[in-house]
């Protein structure tokens, strides 16, 4: 089949939807982009700090100095940090840029969802059960079924609800101080009452 | 293969030295008279000493010294220990007036008294005296202290079996009346010399001094012994009291530093006490080396006319790179303790190098402006200047040599200092300080024996100015051309330009589709 360029656009449309509505893979990632130094440099090095109500004490994460603009930290833990770059020139270094702050990343998402049904007269019960990420602090889980928010509830690993006929998928996230995460493996089940 | 084994061995080195903050208590000196206090530069500042060390100190040197400090200086007979020389240097002077608010403190043991010796009523020239009298044990020549100094307590057997009793006392009582005020105790000035300790025509070959071939049998067991009842008793009355070795002098840390490492006694329990009162520890009887009787290797840090570069003495102040590579290849081989502290509690030039250095006093502020920074460098502990006041012609008290160490002092006490590399005949150190970057050079082709010499040097566009050992600042020619020399310089670069406007993208994802937060400045 031969498309034409409006077809094309739309097709295009949709397969970037798709991406979009799945989004990245867990874990996270920060990319850091900045305007170079104006003047004569070898490279950048990159520093992380941990953030309360300001900027803790800075650790250098890259273990070479890197060229070009942008760096991307990989997989930092739940946590608000801050990020400054410095610029090098041979063994020489700037002092830390103007940093950015509060960049806060949400805890890991849960995993080993699965679900069982039970059955009663008129409906079923359905009981999700994860596994939670360990070393979070966590504020709550969210139930999220056919692109809907279901339920919220103080942190826990179990969640029973009873579900109408039909098909359903679900998945549930872990939020915190930090926001939520990520959501974890979905599943997929028929109600048929 | 040898050659293969050391140079892989010296690049190891390299590694290690890698760049680190260097702490003020580093640069330290020692202090010859009590007249030359307080301690100050040509510029009459107060001395930037962070500690010091006592050994070759006396009260006055004219015409014959008196009141000095070692063993056989404070326990002239066998009686207790008359303080009252040592109270003034380390109460009065060095706590009490200290010039930069703190001072470290070494205290070295050494110069055994004649009454606690063999040679105790002997006739003199005789068996234990053979020289002429009142010349000293072995001709004059081999005790370079007092008559008997070399020689080892007579209640300590060759195999270091025996009671110690009159070194242990005196320790016990020294390091109670100055626990807190002492932060370090050097056993044994220099033994690995036949000078001081180590037995000419022994197994194991000495260093320095002269070759007298007498009845010298002190004994690398026996300074085991000494040494493993110090480290107990120091241990016990003054917990914070760390042990050093016994000074290892250039070329001798693989041949007398190792064999005393290795060897072995059976020392017998011990109890720590001060005049017969014992202080609730003791030590059980044990097999003990050389290795286990101190906290951190301790070396004299100098060239040495027998080891290269410095073939005609210990004119070349970059030399200590010579002491300091056999060190730590003797802290490797024997798995020696604290290998990432080593002390260098004596160093600088001596009566001998003043021919080769030459009058010219910018020769000597390079010299110990260059020690300084070797120092720094190398990531020694602590290095001990021999001697502020010094007795080799050319002190630091009140001359322009003693700025030259402040002004030194004060580019690298803080500052993150790298590895020194010489590229042709021009070393260069790269030096951090209060977040700016700089680099200490210097041209070893120079001379400032008799005049100074100097070339142009090119360091690049990057810096801007640079400062002399006078503390004077200069700018730089065109692409950072300086006229370079024997002394060293600090040149200082321009600021890099930090990077600006950091922007953030956290990529994430929750439940209903991808997230992305942007934060920027």
């Amino acid at each position: 089949m031969k498309l034409n360029w409006v077809t094309k656009l739309a097709l295009l449309f949709v397969l970037l939807g798709a991406a979009w509505a799945q989004g990245p893979s867990y874990p996270y990632s920060v990319t850091i982009t900045f305007t170079a130094s104006t003047g004569t440099v070898t490279g950048y090095n990159m520093y992380r700090a941990p953030y309360t109500t300001t900027c803790g004490t800075y650790a250098k994460l890259n273990t070479a100095p890197f060229t070009g603009t942008t760096y991307t930290d990989s997989n930092p833990a739940q946590g608000a940090y801050c990020y400054a770059a410095t610029a090098v020139d041979g063994t020489a270094e700037s002092g830390l840029s103007q940093p950015v702050t509060n960049i806060q990343i949400p805890p890991p998402p849960p995993s080993g969802l699965g679900v069982t049904l039970a059955q009663n007269k008129s409906a079923d019960n359905a009981t999700f059960a994860w596994k939670q990420s360990k070393g979070t602090k966590l504020s709550g889980n969210s139930l999220f079924c056919d692109g809907s928010l279901k339920k919220t509830i103080a942190p826990t690993t179990k969640l029973q609800l009873t579900v109408t006929k039909g098909l359903h998928t679900c998945d549930v996230t872990a939020s915190a101080a930090q926001g939520m995460s990520g959501p974890s493996n979905s599943v997929t089940f028929t109600e048929n009452k | 293969m040898r050659e293969l084994a050391l140079f892989t061995l010296l690049v190891g080195l390299a590694v290690c030295a890698s760049a680190q903050t260097v702490p003020a208590t580093t640069f330290g000196a020692s202090f010859r008279l009590k007249a030359d206090w307080p301690a100050v530069d040509g510029a009459s500042n107060s001395a930037q000493v962070y500690s010091t060390r006592i050994w070759d100190a006396w009260t006055t040197y004219t015409p014959t010294q008196t009141g000095g400090m070692k063993w056989a200086d404070l326990q002239g007979s066998n009686t207790t220990p008359t303080w009252t020389d040592l109270d003034y240097k380390i109460v009065t002077q060095f706590l009490g007036s200290p010039p930069q608010g703190s001072l470290v403190i070494t205290y070295t043991f050494g110069d055994t008294p004649l009454w606690a010796t063999a040679c105790n009523g002997q006739p003199d020239p005789g068996t234990c005296f053979p020289g002429p009298t009142g010349s000293g044990y072995g001709g004059g020549t081999q005790c370079k202290d007092q008559d008997a100094g070399c020689l080892p307590p007579s209640d300590i057997n060759t195999d270091g079996t025996g009671n110690d009793a009159y070194f242990a006392s005196f320790a016990a009582a020294l390091i109670a009346r100055y626990a807190g005020e002492i932060n370090y105790y050097e056993i044994r000035n220099e033994a690995d010399s036949d000078n001081y300790w180590c037995q000419v025509g022994g197994t194991v070959p000495c260093g320095g001094g002269n070759s007298s071939t007498t009845a010298n049998t002190p004994s690398l067991q026996r300074l085991i012994r000494t040494a493993w009842d110090l480290k107990n008793i120091a241990h016990c009355l003054d917990p914070n009291a760390k042990i050093l070795s016994p000074s290892v002098n250039t070329g001798k840390a693989s041949t007398w530093f190792h064999y005393y490492n290795v060897s072995s006694i059976s020392a017998p329990a011990g109890v720590a006490g001060v005049n017969g009162v014992p202080a609730g520890c003791n030590w059980s009887a044990q097999s003990v080396t050389g290795a286990q009787t101190y906290d951190y290797v301790n070396i004299h840090g100098r060239g040495d006319s027998t080891v290269p570069p410095s073939t005609t003495g210990n004119w070349d102040p970059d030399s200590i790179t010579v002491a300091y590579s056999q060190i730590v290849a003797e802290i490797a081989a024997d798995s020696l303790p604290n290998p990432s502290v080593i002390f260098n509690d004596e160093y600088g030039y001596e009566n001998t190098d003043v021919t080769n250095i030459g009058s010219n006093l910018a020769a000597y502020e390079a010299y110990v402006s260059r020690g300084l920074i070797w120092c720094a460098s190398l990531g020694l502990t602590q290095c001990d200047w021999y001697q502020w006041d010094s007795q080799f012609s050319y002190g630091l008290q009140s001359t322009a040599i003693g700025t030259a160490y402040d002004i030194t002092v004060g580019w690298l006490a803080g500052a993150t200092v790298g590895q020194c590399v010489e590229t042709g005949t021009v070393y260069q150190c790269p030096v951090t300080k209060s977040g700016t970057t700089q680099m200490i050079a210097w041209d070893t082709s120079k001379t400032c024996n008799p005049t100074c010499t100097y070339g142009n040097y090119t360091f690049g566009s990057a810096y801007v100015s640079y400062v002399d050992l006078t503390g004077t600042s200069h700018n730089v020619g065109t692409n950072g051309t300086v006229s370079l020399g024997w002394q060293p310089i600090l040149l200082t670069r321009a600021a890099i330009a930090s990077p600006t406007r950091l922007f953030a993208i956290i990529s994430s994802m929750h439940a209903k589709g991808k997230h992305e937060a942007e934060l920027g400045y």
